[in-house]
């Protein structure tokens, strides 16, 4: 699936040859130096995987990354949300209803 | 960053977002599935066919980064979800994107997936203020056909650009072509009410820890949008997500993509 793509992907990532076995050494040698078309094929990857759920080609590297992006962003915006709220910030929020619940 | 913002919006115990989540599993082993589920410490049945699923015992681990200054009460088992088995399919109800990011791997590992087999998870684009009403329950929110014609769309769109990618000349060519489709589809807006497909999703390797990544991804960027445009960046997109996301993770953030 989508074979073209996922060579671009790793070719551009790290240099890397189709079919060989990825060397952790180059690999990071390689992205010492990240160009533009590293970012534009990582950003197209992950957009990819919003839009289709388009994992196939991604590098569990870039993944990772992305996740842990991802979650200090929103982590920054709990914490601005959580600051503008009254009361200490451990209160459970009592307004915030599970689903299935009669209050829900 | 966050300058615009005026207001906070409702969050749940672990500091996240509230936004419901459902994920759907198709059953082939009911009893086996039970059985699975009434074996954990971490789930109390609540009534026939329901559990509650509380932070404890095999998950106890589970870790939640949502705000910095969360810590478990040790006396107070706090909910996560709740569990519903209804017509050979078993619904996982969450109040988080980030509940739900921890809750399919975690019952990947201790639902046989030959008796119980994730299918879809439906979810809302948006965050809800303080005092904001709620919807009164999943059935409000989701629409089956309507969820499914999204899905089909976008999925039939993709296959599309995925047969030009697959004969373009140069792997080059791909890229470019898969690039411009994403470029347009992640400035739309998003529809309110969304499911991902786990099967479409499945990797080729069958590696489920990509699946969970994709999920992952799939689902906190969306949460970032919501979040930025409940701070009054109503124009804010997936497009806008990946870069800022990249800036992070080339940026100096201290998030390196070598480790």
């Amino acid at each position: 699936m989508n074979k073209k793509i996922e060579q671009a992907f790793m070719t551009a990532l790290a240099g890397h040859n189709p079919g060989e076995k990825l060397d952790p050494a180059l690999m990071d040698k390689r992205l010492q130096d990240l160009n533009t078309m590293n970012h534009e094929t990582i950003k197209v990857t992950c957009i990819a995987i919003s839009m289709v759920n388009y994992s196939q080609p991604m590098s569990v590297r870039i993944g990772l990354a992305t996740s842990k992006a991802l979650d200090k962003a929103l982590q920054d915006a709990n914490n601005l949300c959580l600051s503008l709220k009254a009361g200490p910030a451990n209160d459970p929020q009592p307004g915030a209803p599970m689903p299935g619940n009669k209050k829900f | 960053m966050f300058e615009r913002l005026q207001k906070p919006f409702l969050t749940v115990e672990t500091g996240e977002a509230y936004q419901p989540i459902r994920l759907s599993y198709e059953i082939k082993d009911a009893d086996k599935t039970a059985a699975a589920i009434n074996n954990l410490k971490c789930c109390e049945s609540s009534a026939s066919s329901s559990w509650n699923w509380f932070w404890r015992g095999e998950c106890n681990d589970l870790h939640f980064e949502s705000i910095d200054a969360f810590k478990k009460k040790p006396d107070s088992d706090v909910r996560l979800a709740t569990l519903t088995l209804r017509n050979n399919v078993l619904y996982i109800n969450l109040p988080s994107f980030k509940r739900a990011c921890l809750a399919v791997p975690f019952f990947h590992r201790v639902i046989n997936p030959e008796y119980a087999h994730i299918l879809t998870a439906d979810f809302i684009n948006k965050v809800f203020g303080l005092d904001e009403r709620l919807p009164h329950g999943f059935t409000e929110l989701f629409k089956d056909d309507e969820l499914d014609e999204i899905v089909r769309q976008r999925i039939s769109d993709y296959e599309k650009v995925q047969e030009r990618c697959e004969n373009a000349a140069t792997p080059e060519e791909a890229l470019v072509i898969l690039s411009e489709y994403t470029k347009k589809e992640s400035q739309k807006r998003l529809p309110y009410a969304e499911r991902y497909d786990f099967e479409h999703a499945k990797s080729d390797s069958q590696d489920p820890d990509v699946m969970f990544l994709g999920f992952y991804i799939f689902l906190r960027g969306r949460e970032l949008v919501a979040i930025r445009r409940w701070f009054g960046n109503s124009g804010y997109t997936l497009a806008d997500a990946a870069d800022e996301t990249m800036e992070q993770v080339f940026g100096g953030m201290d998030i390196d993509i070598i480790e």
